[in-house]
């Protein structure tokens, strides 16, 4: 190439696509409208992305990617509790979220179509779903129990449906700073822990196994 | 809230009935049940209401004891903010992280405050105490507090339109104690007039660690004062932590013209020098002359005797009104003196003692009387300026923690510090 342009990082790209969407209060028809809005070579649009479907859901991992950056950064992060560390990570995403709030309000409210929606989220379900299994894994490393284990895959599969739950308040929430969705996270977060949380299960396993030692064997 | 509405009568239901299989069930067994029904409403609430259940704990003399078992225990049964709430909470309102904030910061709380939770912290090497308060406790106060007025109304027997200016009163103080920036200002302020009180010691603020949901202030070690008073300690050191208290509020009362109105225990420490630490200054109460004038008038053991003064007095303070019918004005004339001639004694002495038996055994028999009194269960409890309320809530805490403290008090020593 004779001229030598800027490289454009996916970061770049990402920003001039939202700035193209609220500015024009409709998402790019296609990749050479937006690219020539933009000012990005049509070429160096797909040494990132196949297509603009792709961009979008690339959106949505960037902004898991920014969140579980801002969580690593906490040096205390490593030693929390696999509650904390939950909370962490839905404190941090929403904190993101709404720093792109015009965004993605307008992105999911244009598709009133759920499922159209979840295509958009696919990336970031496999991303969230990845993070609880590494804590669901973690957890019952620390188990004796096999019945007290939990299923990963069962148990990432909620903690999407939480996500979705908290995105679908936090859409709506209207309070200074968003402090309900706070509230939501807080206590969604301690009361599937709770529910979940089976050490009297293992207790009452273990109880059992003595009794039945004691008395048949 | 309908829940505990029903509860509460069936409660009374399952009072009769089982008196009369068993004459013997003890009214204490259906107020206790009463106050489970009405604490379990309340547990669920954080925040405002459970500062209500905490005020209505204070009156421990003029609830009965079962009532008061159970509030008690409202003031202990938070559950703590999250760490990563906690960090949060921090990056909205301070923009930095606490570990930025602070050389170190406890992640786990040391103990809740009704409206908020206390974290230790280090910096630059001074311990201290960093208090943070619940999201979302600010909005909930009314929502809240519309839930708790239906028992209000009960347990006081208050009627009519006119009680909107008790909870408007309590909403405006509750409101108020969730602005911490308020809060440090009013502490300051009162801190820096009180200084020369003998053997009084404050914590200093820190507004540039604080913000409207933070207070950071230094961290006080010392006993806290219900723990210290259940500790067999000397007449001469009861006496010495009374005078100090005394004088503090007195000073605040007749100097400030503003006063703290929360005298619990919780908010008062004992260090090893034997000095007192005043802790918490949420809730301040502004003393207008249009309630402090006739007040203290009643405060002179000869206006309080003389017929024509004491019945001005009580048109003043909103306890009789123009409407009133010529029975209801000889009840409540009768009521009010007895009422008012009991708290006030205290005024009437050059020395008082509040470890005196006497005092508290007349008080409790009034409430006692009061609160079984069929004729007053038919009046309105609805009287008097709405200032009673947190006066009062002062004056009884001051009295029950010098009661704590078994204190004899030089009553006019106060007056030394008085401008001249």
């Amino acid at each position: 190439m004779a001229i030598k342009t800027k490289k454009m990082t996916v970061d770049m790209v990402l920003t001039k696509y939202m700035e193209y969407v609220l500015e024009h209060e409709m998402a790019p028809k296609s990749v050479y409208k937006f690219c020539k809005v933009a000012g990005i070579k049509e070429e160096d649009f797909y040494l990132l992305y196949g297509s603009l479907p792709s961009l979008q859901k690339g959106i949505w991992e960037q902004f898991y990617g920014n969140a579980f950056n801002v969580m690593q950064e906490n040096k205390e992060f490593a030693a929390f509790s696999n509650k904390d560390k939950m909370l962490t990570f839905f404190y941090t995403f929403f904190e993101i979220l709404t720093l792109n709030r015009s965004y993605v309000l307008f992105t999911l409210d244009q598709s009133n179509n759920p499922m159209k929606n979840m295509e958009q989220l696919k990336g970031l379900r496999k991303n969230i779903k990845h993070f609880a299994k590494d804590l669901i894994e973690d957890g019952n490393a620390e188990k004796n129990l096999r019945i007290t284990r939990h299923n990963p895959q069962i148990f990432s599969e909620g903690a999407w449906f939480q996500f979705l739950f908290i995105l679908r308040f936090w859409m709506k929430d209207d309070s200074a700073r968003f402090e309900k969705t706070d509230m939501v996270i807080e206590k969604s977060v301690n009361t599937i822990f709770d529910v979940f949380d089976n050490t009297p299960l293992d207790n009452i396993v273990d109880f059992g196994k003595f009794l039945y030692k004691e008395t048949f064997a | 809230m309908v829940r505990t509405g029903v509860k509460i009568g069936g409660n009374y239901a399952k009072y009769y009935g089982k008196k009369f299989v068993n004459p013997e069930m003890s009214k204490d067994e259906l107020n206790e049940d009463n106050a489970s029904d009405i604490y379990d409403g309340l547990k669920s609430l954080k925040g405002s209401a459970l500062k209500v259940a905490q005020m209505l704990s204070m009156e421990k003399n003029l609830l009965p004891n079962a009532y008061v078992e159970k509030f008690s225990l409202s003031q202990f049964s938070v559950p703590p903010l999250s760490a990563p709430l906690v960090r949060k909470t921090f990056k909205n309102y301070l923009g930095k992280y606490p570990e930025e904030v602070y050389d170190t910061f406890e992640k786990d709380s040391i103990n809740a405050a009704s409206i908020g939770q206390v974290h230790k912290a280090t910096k630059d090497g001074k311990d201290l105490a960093v208090k943070i308060q619940y999201p979302g406790v600010a909005q909930s106060i009314s929502s809240d507090l519309a839930l708790v007025r239906p028992i209000a109304l009960r347990m006081f027997n208050i009627k009519g339109k006119d009680s909107d200016k008790y909870f408007k009163e309590v909403e405006d103080k509750l409101v108020e104690e969730t602005n911490y920036l308020l809060e440090i200002e009013q502490s300051q302020e009162i801190t820096e007039a009180c200084e020369k009180i003998a053997n009084l010691k404050f914590p200093q603020y820190y507004p540039e660690l604080s913000s409207e949901k933070i207070i950071t202030m230094d961290w006080m070690t010392g006993q806290h004062l219900g723990e210290f008073t259940k500790t067999s300690f000397s007449q001469e050191l009861g006496n010495k932590l009374g005078q100090t208290l005394w004088d503090f509020y007195m000073f605040q009362i007749h100097g400030l013209k503003k006063v703290h109105a929360d005298p619990h225990p919780g908010n008062f420490l004992v260090n090893e020098q034997e000095e007192l630490i005043a802790i918490d200054f949420g809730c301040i109460k502004e003393v207008p002359d249009s309630f402090y004038i006739p007040y203290f008038e009643l405060a002179k053991k000869d206006n309080i005797n003389n017929e024509k003064i004491f019945m001005e007095t009580l048109y003043q303070l909103e306890i009789l009104v123009a409407t009133d019918s010529p029975s209801e004005i000889k009840f409540f004339k009768e009521l009010f003196h007895e009422m008012l001639s009991l708290f006030t004694s205290p005024f009437h002495e050059e020395t008082f003692d509040f470890g005196n038996g006497d005092f508290w055994s007349t008080i409790a028999d009034l409430g006692e009387r009061f609160s079984s009194d069929k004729q007053i269960r038919k009046m309105n409890g609805n009287r008097g300026s709405k200032h009673f309320l947190y006066m009062n809530r002062t004056f009884f805490g001051l009295y029950n923690l010098l009661h704590d403290l078994k204190a004899k008090v030089t009553v006019n020593s106060f007056r030394q510090y008085l401008p001249k």
